[in-house]
């Protein structure tokens, strides 16, 4: 098993070099200029001879190939490069955001997870009947609404009517500030995950070897989370790990709603600033967080089914 | 009579006591010092609080009350008023300025700041190694160009002739030029802190001169600053300033009803809500700022070489509708270029109306009888962008100018207009607040890298009004400049933006800052005695 390990490890370095390498073309390719940006636009433009200076400055005007190339070197050692909006290393920049980022996919993971499991399985049990459909009917609302609009409802009814919760920022990861965006964000994925978790369920309760068990006179609560629970959470678990993949890359509407200082805002900002750089280094990080993500996943299959080997 | 003694007596005593009583009513209109204030940081991240890394809005709120320069834009009417220098001579000639700095002006380090260092700060901002975006402010001083080539050491034109005496040589006479030592860019910064902190001066605690000091920046959250004792105004009243990066509006408004927020920009959608609630309607403060929201044409290319066309664009719309019902009302139509907020405005100037009788007739005999396609590059901004747009269309329309917008992002907007690969836009511009630099952008020098429009005589009444102190000779050429670009119309006058801040009742002090909203001067700004939030 450590020897898989290994090659997927391995395996994140083409994905990363694909990653950088699509990043810097579309970023050279698109039109609008770093150098433009830095100043107020709305004021007039930068004097032509002082934008050359500047791109000299900061290696514009080395052929794209070899800025590719330096940029790959340094980020073998670890330099992500210097972000020309914040005139401070990128790798700084991206670190800085990680602990919100982390933080809200966590938590929005283990309130969809939770609550969709539970959902999926309540439903599950009683099919057809009145938790079923009440379930099924809050998961659709779930999937289809937007977390903008959850988001603002949530912020005026907990922290405007109510005054019980922060209704934005951060906080300095004080744990009530959490609760609102995480919930927000967790209620869409739940839905997801409770529809995957119902059907799954279902599949399960129809096999052999719970039949097997009811015949045994095993009662209905071990039956449905001994025998059952662990099988139907293989794809369940699948559909987690790609969700926690996606949140890890940022939820931009919601820390856009939240005033959340994550990695998906930061990426949207740098690229409406064109700051290539950082933006490199978002991708970088992201790309590296899915990949490992997938292979915890991986992992974690061997252990929900033994019938998994990977040699 | 002395039955009368008692009454009297009493009687004094009552007006005593009413008099005492009323002592704290009339007291609650004099400013009170503590107390936080959490108020709204309408432009994104502040990015760096170096006042020379960035020259974008976003920081200079921020670093407005961190930093001081010699001289300042007066809160209110964006006139030039001392600042470290107390006070100053410009030689007949007008080239030689020579700046007499106050001796109880300290840095936040606790240092007295001294000529020498307003010397090292100027060659910092023109240093190429500093990589500002923003140098080209001190185009101009004598000695500039042979520094940033690195023929010389020093800039010639910048002398400390003593301690607290400072002199500017200009190659030329430049009015506009002492604008420029208002801005942020030219703020005082003491040589030890940025030489020991090197790049990460501007994220580490940064050391300015102004009445707030540096307390914490958290990226795309908060920056949080204190007042700072020895500012040599007086120390200001507020204990603490904590602008909140909120990106949504409607959470802004969220945060501002929850108690949250103390006071915010508003845009349209908001104030479209509030301008006639019953309190918060009074809880504003309002200004036309210097940002002229216009659609640009470049004309050199058809249909806009022709004058008539571009006249009858501004005849076509209804502009005082399109601000009602877009706009929700806020906004002042645009009679010229030039904000109503200047001093320079021309009060008797009058734009275009809506007259599409008479626009037809100039498409008519502009040969555009037929109607003719235009496409229009525009953002997705709610009050300058793609809803402004798609609102005159059929006013357009109406008169055979049918527009095909093309939506982008400010990014992609500017590459097409400064390689002048468009026929029109939309946008909202501002400006440095001296009037002939304000109207600069149609002189032939900046027209040519934007929509190419150029005129001799406008281009010698501009260049004369830089060049003049005399205030209303500056006000007749400005006139005279005004009625030039109103008649060639090179954009479509659309309007001067009416910036609204709401705030609680219990703020007070808050500046309707013409440059810019934002930039409000902190160290004005007090608050009412309020329970702990």
């Amino acid at each position: 098993m450590y020897s898989y390990i290994i090659r997927r490890v391995l395996q994140c370095i083409p994905v990363l070099i694909g990653v950088t390498l699509l990043a810097f073309s579309m970023m050279n390719i698109i039109p609008g200029s770093a150098i433009t940006m830095m100043a107020d636009p709305r004021a007039s433009n930068i004097p032509e001879e002082l934008q050359q200076r500047l791109l000299e400055h900061y290696g514009y005007l080395d052929p794209l190939p070899i800025r590719y190339l330096k940029f790959l070197g340094n980020a073998a050692l670890g330099d992500l490069g210097f972000s020309l909006r914040f005139n401070q290393p990128v790798t700084r920049i991206v670190i800085s955001r990680l602990p919100p980022s982390l933080l809200l996919a966590f938590s929005a993971s283990l309130v969809a997870t939770v609550a969709g499991v539970f959902f999926g399985i309540i439903a599950a049990i009683h099919r057809g009947k009145i938790p079923d459909t009440i379930s099924m009917i809050a998961a659709l609302i779930g999937a289809s609404a937007p977390v903008f609009w959850l988001g603002l409802l949530l912020m005026l009814v907990f922290s405007v009517r109510f005054n019980l919760l922060p209704a934005s920022g951060w906080g300095d990861g004080n744990i009530r500030y959490l609760i609102l965006p995480a919930a927000t964000l967790g209620f869409a994925f739940s839905a997801v995950i409770a529809r995957v978790t119902r059907s799954s369920m279902l599949e399960v309760l129809g096999m052999d070897y719970i039949r097997t068990a009811r015949a045994k006179g095993v009662g209905e609560k071990t039956v449905i989370y001994h025998h059952a629970l662990k099988n139907t959470m293989i794809p369940v678990i699948t559909v987690v790990g790609g969700q926690m993949g996606r949140l890890l890359s940022g939820a931009v509407l919601t820390e856009t709603v939240f005033a959340w200082p994550g990695l998906g805002r930061l990426l949207i900002n740098s690229i409406q600033m064109r700051d290539l750089p950082t933006v490199q280094g978002c991708l970088v990080f992201i790309a590296a967080a899915f990949v490992f993500v997938n292979l915890i996943i991986d992992i974690f299959y061997i252990f929900l089914d033994p019938r998994i080997q990977y040699s | 009579m002395k039955r009368f003694i008692p009454v009297v007596m009493i009687c004094l005593v009552l007006v005593v006591l009413v008099g005492f009583s009323l002592i704290p009513a009339v007291a609650s209109g004099t400013p009170q010092y503590g107390g936080t204030i959490i108020i709204d940081q309408p432009y994104g991240d502040v990015e760096n609080l170096d006042p020379i890394v960035r020259g974008r809005m976003g920081a200079k709120r921020v670093t407005m009350n961190i930093f001081d320069g010699l001289v300042a834009f007066d809160p209110k009417t964006a006139a030039i008023v001392p600042a470290i220098a107390s006070n100053w001579e410009i030689t007949q000639d007008g080239t030689l300025y020579t700046f007499y700095l106050r001796d109880d002006a300290y840095f936040h380090n606790g240092r007295p700041i001294i000529a020498e260092d307003f010397v090292y700060s100027f060659e910092r901002l023109a240093d190429p190694e500093s990589a500002s975006p923003v140098s080209h402010k001190l185009d101009g001083v004598v000695g500039k160009d042979d520094f940033v080539a690195g023929r010389a050491d020093h800039i010639s034109g910048l002398q400390a002739i003593d301690d607290h005496t400072l002199q500017i040589q200009l190659e030329a006479i430049d009015a506009t030029f002492i604008n420029y030592l208002a801005w942020q860019a030219l703020s005082v910064v003491p040589r030890e802190t940025v030489e020991e902190l090197g790049r990460d001066f501007g994220h580490t605690p940064v050391v300015g001169s102004g009445p707030f000091r540096f307390v914490d920046y958290r990226p795309d959250d908060v920056v949080i600053l204190e007042a700072f004792d020895d500012y040599y105004k007086g120390r200001p009243y507020l204990d603490r300033i904590i602008f909140r990066l909120i990106p949504e509006a409607a959470t802004k408004e969220a945060e501002f009803l929850a108690g949250n927020l103390d006071a915010f920009i508003v845009p349209a959608a908001i104030y479209r809500r509030f301008k006639d609630h019953p309190q918060y309607s009074q809880q504003m403060v309002k200004v036309a700022e210097f940002f002229t929201r216009h659609i640009g044409f470049h004309t050199e290319k058809e249909p806009f070489n022709d004058v008539r066309v571009r006249q009858a664009f501004n005849y076509a719309i209804d502009t005082e509708a399109i601000i009602e019902v877009i706009l929700g009302g806020k906004g002042v139509p645009a009679v010229g270029f030039l904000p109503s907020s200047s001093y320079a405005f021309n009060p008797d100037m009058v734009g275009y109306s809506y007259n599409p009788e008479r626009a037809k007739e100039l498409m008519i005999e502009a040969g555009y009888g037929d109607g003719i396609d235009v496409p229009i590059m525009s953002s997705e901004h709610p009050e300058w962008g793609l809803p402004v747009v798609e609102a005159v269309m059929p006013y357009l329309s109406a008169v055979g100018i049918h527009l095909k917008p093309e939506v982008m992002d400010t990014g992609v907007l500017f590459d097409r207009l400064y390689a002048g690969d468009f026929i029109s836009y939309i946008y909202s511009t501002g400006g440095d607040p001296h009037p002939a630099d304000y109207l600069w952008r149609f002189h032939s020098d900046l027209s040519r890298t934007t929509n190419r429009y150029s005129d001799p005589e406008l281009d010698r009444i501009l260049a004369q009004a830089r060049r003049t102190h005399d205030e209303d000779e500056l006000i007749d050429l400005i006139a005279q400049a005004e009625r030039i670009i109103l008649r060639d119309a090179p954009v479509y006058f659309f309007h001067y933006n009416e910036a609204v801040m709401m705030y609680h009742d219990y703020v007070h002090g808050l500046q309707s800052a013409p440059i810019d909203l934002a930039l409000q001067d902190m160290s004005l700004v007090w608050l009412d005695p309020q329970p702990e939030r």
